[in-house]
Parts: structure tokens; C-alpha cells; sequence
């Protein structure tokens, strides 16, 4: 049998758009195509899903994030006009998503409760409290979330996309709509902060 | 190190580690870390915290957001609304039964094994079939064996009408609409190369184009297209090629194209290839439909009203009147005998070595009307002088001799000769034979008398025509009840997903 075509592995489908995959997906869900829009959410959920998550920190509330992030992707798909890759537009809405929502949260406990970066600390301290309850990699781990939650947001994001998420710096200026160098700054000034956090609570890094 | 504003390093050390700072600024930066123990600390810290938090457990979704995001969006949900709290109730009511479904399958699995165990040699042998590939892993689009580039952009016209395929069962599931396989050109162009220019001076074409809609139809039609370049390819288990003398493929997108350039008068076997390609393919189905298979009937149709008349002509009416008559002489039986004989046996043996359709006989029929014109043919003149003209050939009925020619006699064209077997062939032939005033008995009559074995040989003749029929009734069917462009529609089902889930992606470090 004359071999005709070579066979190869594709790629994952949590890989970006290879071969204009996405592309055509958008064009079919804004065709009002709903199946292939399930396929853009199927392929991008882990990973909105665990941006939301190292944004907020909170499985419950993640998943309302990520879900509402779809809905609202899909309300503005008709706006979508492929210039950016589809996964950088999505994270966009993603990450304003959860922004606008801690916002509107913060304003609500500034009301009624005591500050987040108040609350930030406790839980450092907390996680510190709880060393003899794991062992020292999940202390490490809790520290290094528990900093992560303290980080501003605007500096929050930066660092989950860069380093969580694997961004390279075009695609989180794309994301979050600031020069490379904003994104350059920002992230190194989020990355000394967990470092001087860290280092603070006792940590020898 | 002048051009290094002490601001911007920490920034441009975090960068460095990333990666993402341009070729020159990297080597300044790395000549500065030789030098500096203080920025070297720096950025082994700002890498520890880069990595670090690129260990972080990765956090997937349930598996349901999609159907939560899908189920808002068709309750026409707002972004953070009741309605997803209600898709996420009903996906949490899903997940019980699906719990539950799962309980009940892992029992039955448990039952299977023994049942299984006992039908191993069963399953074995559908594998070799071709049954067992169906599981295998997704495939890459295939590389570049191929020529040729973008085809025209009037191929990649829109799908036929949900509803007609809907109507005769051909698409079973709607969320799994997705492809279709369609010729390029009507199959009565063909090729001038291949010496049987009918209609055009185009090798026919076979466009094979599958347009899914989803990543996991996208690998099944990948997997699918490469079934079909290996299968047109291929010679079959006699040996005999296929008749695809070029392939291009030639994707776009997620669109996966096959044009298969068919020799003349291949047209049925490579379709035959694909057919069997898609027996094979349990992840696609295939359905004959639309226009042009209308067309194929339409001329199959016109074939077998010539090949009625045919058999018409075998049954020599002229004679059944003669015998009722009772009036027919020895000489007159034999001489009608021979010529129906002679008719039958050449009607049998142009059958045997045509393609079983009608149509596909057209397509082959000049070359082989080119090939034998060359052979025992007697020249017009020979012909004419040689045999016995149809007008001498007389028969008794009741008022004594009537010429059992047409009252007008028949023009005796100089290409009667050439054309002598016209019996079997198909309906171009016999059409311009009835424009030019030749029928087959006047052919028969040039070619002489043979000694009369005609009813067996009528009787295969006739069953040959009814094989013809059924075949050519299986093809056209379809193809008369959808007024469509496509030929065919291919159903691509989503492969088997990969057992495991793919591994989360790492930050550079």
C-alpha cells in the first residue's frame, strides 16, 4: 500500500487557533451558530476558567466569572471582527469580567466590611498559622496564592497571564489594552512585590 | 552600560528572564549580570517567583460550562443572571443522571466482559475490515504530497437544503450536519486526452470537499480525506487502478479538499473508491444526492428507453407477425433468426465488456467505437456489396411477400459499417443511428447470418438489461428526488475523544 499521506498527531485542542480553527468557529457562531460556539467554550474553559480562578480566588465564584465572561463573548461576538485572535478577545472580556466584578464587590465591603488588603494579609497570616496542618510545598503554595490575592489588580492580571497563563507580552498588552512597556512594568512590579511579601513572611527566597 | 537608565533594569530584568527583550538589550543586560551580584540575586528571585507560580495546580472547569454557557445563551440569559444559576441547577439535576447512567453502564460493562470475551474473533475480524481504525487518534491535515492551490471560489457553494437531506434520512443528528462531497463538473464533460472528448476538452474532476464545523469533525474529515487519497490511489483487489491520474488537496481552513482528476470514463470507479472509503469509515456517512446524480439518472433513464428498444428489436416483431402468420419459410426464420442473433450476441458482448451503468458506457463508448471501427469491420462499400441489403430480406404473411423494410427505405449511411455493433452500446449511438435512418437490423443485416442460438442469448441479454437497471435505479434515485448542486453529503461524527485529558500549559520559564 502506497503511503499517500503522512500521518501525524494534532495538536491538543487546548493549543491556540492552528490552522484558523477559531477563525472558522467565530464565523459560524456569528452566524448564529451555537454548536460551534460550544466548541470555542469546550476548548477555552480550563483556562478562562483558572484565570478567573487566580484572579478570585474562589472556585464558586470563578465559575460565574468564566460563565458570565462566555455569555457575555458571545453578546458581543457580532462586534468581533478578527483582528485580534479570538482567545486574546475572550481573555480581554475575561479579565474585565472579573475586574469589574471585584470592583463592584469592593464597593460593597467598603460599605459594610473591612478592607480586601486587610482581609489579604489575614489570610498570609492565616496560611502562616497553618503550617502544621500541610506540609512545607503546600505552605510554599499557600503563601504564594494567598500573595497573589493581596497583589492590586491591575498588577494581579499582568502576572496571571504571564506567568500562570504563558501570555508573551503582545498578547497581554492585546488583553489588557496597554502599551508592552505598561505590561513590562507592571508585571515586574507585581513580581517584586510577591517577593517582598514573601520574603517578608519569612521565606528565605 | 550608559544606556541603561537604572529605572527601567528592574523592568528590563524581568523581561530578560522572560525572554521577551530585543537581541541587543539582552546581550547589555547579560554583560551587566557578569558584573553585578546584586542584579543577578534579583533576577534568580524574580525567576523562582516566575516559576513558581507557573506550578500553581492549574484549576480546570467542570465540564458542564459549556453546556451551562449554551444553555443561557438559549434561554436568552444575561451574563449573571438567574438564568445561569438555572443552567447550573439543571446541570447539577444532569449530573445525577449522568452519575446514575455511569452506575448502570459500569454494571453492564461488568456483564460485557464475559459476553465480550465470548465474541472476541467476531470483533477481531470487523477490524480488519477497516472497522478498527475508527478509534484511532486525531489526525493532522495531511502534508504536502499534494500539488495545486486555491481552486475557484464557485466550488465552495453552500450545502444542500437541511431539510431536503433531513427528508430522506440522510442526516441523522442536526448538531452533526457538516459536510459534502460534491463532482466539480457534469460527468458528461470529458476528456479530450483521453480521447473521448463527448461534450467538453476537461478531464473530469471529483471535488471532495468536507466542510466541518467543529474541531472534532475537523479530525474526522482529515482522517477521511486520508482515506480517500489512499483508497483512489490504490489499485482495488483485481489490480485494476482507479483512474485518478491527478490529486490535489487542498484545504482551507478547516475545509478539506480532495480534487481528484479522473480519467475518461473512470468516473464510476473512482466513485466506487469513495463509496467504499466511506463503508470503511464508520465516522462518515455518504449519500448520493442533488443534480448531477439527476443528470446521471436523466441519461440512464435515456440509456435504458434505448436499451427497451433494443430488446424490442431482439424480439423482431416483423417475424412474430411472420410466424403468426404461419406462412414463414425455412429460409425466412433462418435469415430473421441470424440477424436477431447476431444482435443478441453482440448486444451480450458489448455488455460484458461495458461498465455495468449505462452512463459509464457512454463515456467509454466513442474510444471503443474508435478502437473497433479499426478492426473486422468491412469497409462501407464491402459492406454494401458483401451482405445482403436489409430491403432484399423478405418475408410471406398473408397477401404474399412483404418487404420487411420500412416503407421508406432506410439511407444507407456510409458509417453503417463502422457502427455495426451499435446493439448494447449506449443511447448516443442509437440516437444518431434513428436521426440518420439506420436501425438495428439493417445493421445486423450487413454483418450476415449466423446460425440462430438467439433465445438464450436474448435471455441473458435481458437479464443483463435488468442488472443495468437496478444498479443504474440505485445511483439515480436519490439524485431525481433532491434538485440540489451536491452529489454527495458526508456525515462526519466526532471521533473518540483522547482517554486523557492534554497536559496544562507551563510559562517559559
Amino acid at each position: 500500500m502506497r503511503p499517500i499521506v503522512r500521518r501525524t498527531e494534532t495538536t491538543e485542542p487546548n493549543e491556540r487557533d492552528v490552522g484558523g480553527v477559531d477563525a472558522y468557529l467565530v464565523r459560524c457562531a456569528q452566524r448564529g451558530d451555537t454548536s460551534a460556539f460550544g466548541q470555542l467554550v469546550t476548548k477555552y474553559q480550563d483556562r478562562v476558567f483558572n484565570t478567573c480562578y487566580r484572579m478570585c480566588h474562589d472556585h464558586a465564584e470563578a465559575l460565574d466569572l468564566a460563565q458570565s465572561a462566555f455569555v457575555k463573548a458571545y453578546e458581543s461576538l457580532a462586534r468581533f471582527e478578527g483582528k485580534s485572535s479570538f482567545y486574546t478577545w475572550m481573555f480581554r472580556i475575561a479579565v474585565n469580567v472579573v475586574i469589574s466584578s471585584r470592583r463592584r464587590r469592593r464597593t460593597a465591603m467598603s460599605l459594610d466590611q473591612p478592607g480586601r488588603g486587610e482581609s489579604g494579609r489575614r489570610e498570609v497570616a492565616a496560611a502562616e498559622e497553618d503550617v502544621d496542618a500541610n506540609s512545607v510545598r503546600d505552605e510554599l503554595r499557600e503563601r504564594l496564592e494567598a500573595a497573589l490575592e493581596r497583589l492590586p489588580d491591575e498588577f494581579r492580571v499582568v502576572v496571571v497571564l504571564k506567568d500562570v497563563e504563558g501570555l508573551d507580552y503582545a498578547e497581554i498588552a492585546e488583553v489588557i489594552g496597554a502599551p508592552i512597556g505598561t505590561v513590562k512594568s507592571r508585571l515586574h512590579r507585581g513580581r517584586s512585590m510577591l517577593r517582598e511579601w514573601l520574603t517578608d513572611s519569612g521565606e528565605s527566597a | 552600560m550608559s544606556s541603561f537608565d537604572r529605572d527601567d533594569l528592574g523592568a528590563d530584568l524581568s523581561a530578560y528572564i522572560d525572554g521577551e527583550l530585543p537581541a541587543a538589550r539582552m546581550r547589555e543586560v547579560e554583560r551587566l549580570l557578569e558584573q553585578s551580584p546584586s542584579d543577578r540575586q534579583t533576577v534568580r528571585k524574580l525567576r523562582d517567583i516566575a516559576q513558581r507560580l507557573g506550578a500553581l495546580p492549574r484549576q480546570n472547569a467542570p465540564l458542564d460550562v459549556a453546556e451551562s454557557v449554551l444553555a443561557a445563551l438559549r434561554a436568552g440569559g444575561s451574563r449573571d443572571g438567574a438564568t445561569l444559576q438555572r443552567a447550573r441547577t439543571t446541570d447539577r439535576a444532569r449530573r445525577l443522571i449522568w452519575l446514575a447512567r455511569a452506575t448502570a453502564a459500569a454494571a453492564v460493562f461488568v456483564g460485557g466482559v464475559f459476553v465480550g470475551a465470548r465474541l472476541a474473533p467476531v470483533f477481531e475480524r470487523e477490524t480488519t475490515t477497516g472497522l478498527g481504525r475508527v478509534g484511532g487518534a486525531p489526525l493532522n491535515a495531511p502534508e504536502g504530497r499534494f500539488a495545486g492551490g486555491a481552486r475557484d471560489a464557485d466550488r465552495e457553494k453552500s450545502a444542500p437544503p437541511a431539510d431536503a437531506l433531513h427528508a430522506l434520512g440522510y442526516v441523522a443528528e442536526p448538531a452533526t450536519e457538516s459536510t459534502e462531497l460534491r463532482l466539480g463538473m457534469p460527468v458528461s464533460s470529458t476528456s479530450a486526452g483521453g480521447g473521448a472528448a463527448i461534450a467538453g476538452g476537461e478531464m473530469p474532476e471529483i471535488v471532495v470537499n468536507v466542510s466541518p464545523r467543529t474541531l472534532d469533525e475537523f479530525h474526522g474529515a482529515v482522517r477521511f480525506v486520508n482515506d480517500v487519497a489512499d483508497a483512489v490511489r490504490e489499485p482495488d483487489t483485481s489490480g485494476k487502478d482507479a483512474g485518478v491520474s491527478k490529486l490535489s488537496y487542498e484545504p482551507a481552513g478547516m475545509t478539506q479538499s480532495l480534487v481528484l482528476t479522473v480519467d475518461a470514463g473512470q468516473v464510476f470507479n473512482v466513485i466506487d473508491a469513495l463509496d467504499k472509503t466511506v463503508q470503511q469509515n464508520t465516522n462518515v456517512a455518504m449519500n448520493f444526492a442533488g443534480s448531477q446524480a439527476r443528470q446521471i439518472y436523466q441519461a440512464a433513464e435515456a440509456g435504458a428507453a434505448d436499451e427497451s428498444k433494443l430488446a424490442d428489436e431482439l424480439r423482431a416483431p416483423s417475424m412474430e407477425q411472420g410466424l403468426a402468420a404461419g406462412e414463414t419459410t425455412a429460409g425466412d426464420r433462418g435469415i430473421v433468426a441470424a440477424r436477431r442473433g447476431v444482435v443478441a450476441r453482440e448486444a451480450a458482448a458489448d455488455k460484458k465488456e461495458a461498465e455495468p451503468l449505462s452512463v459509464a458506457r457512454r463515456l467509454q463508448a466513442p474510444t471503443t467505437l474508435e478502437e473497433r471501427s479499426g478492426l473486422d469491420r468491412p469497409s462501407p462499400a464491402s459492406a454494401e456489396t458483401a451482405r445482403p441489403a436489409y430491403s432484399d430480406v423478405r418475408m410471406r404473411d398473408g397477401d404474399g411477400q412483404t418487404d420487411l423494410a420500412p416503407t421508406s427505405a432506410p439511407r444507407r449511411s456510409p458509417g453503417v459499417a463502422g457502427r455495426g455493433r451499435v446493439a448494447g452500446r449506449g443511447g448516443d449511438e442509437l440516437t444518431r443511428d434513428a436521426a440518420e435512418g439506420v436501425d438495428d437490423r439493417t445493421v445486423a443485416n450487413d454483418y450476415g447470418a449466423e446460425p440462430a442460438r438467439e433465445a438464450s442469448i436474448e435471455e441473458q441479454v435481458l437479464q443483463t438489461l435488468q442488472k443495468a437497471r437496478a444498479a443504474r435505479n440505485d445511483w439515480g434515485q436519490r439524485g431525481k428526488q433532491l434538485g440540489n448542486q451536491v452529489l454527495f453529503r458526508v456525515q462526519v461524527a466526532p471521533p473518540p475523544r483522547p482517554a486523557t485529558a492534554p497536559a496544562p500549559r507551563r510559562p517559559r520559564p
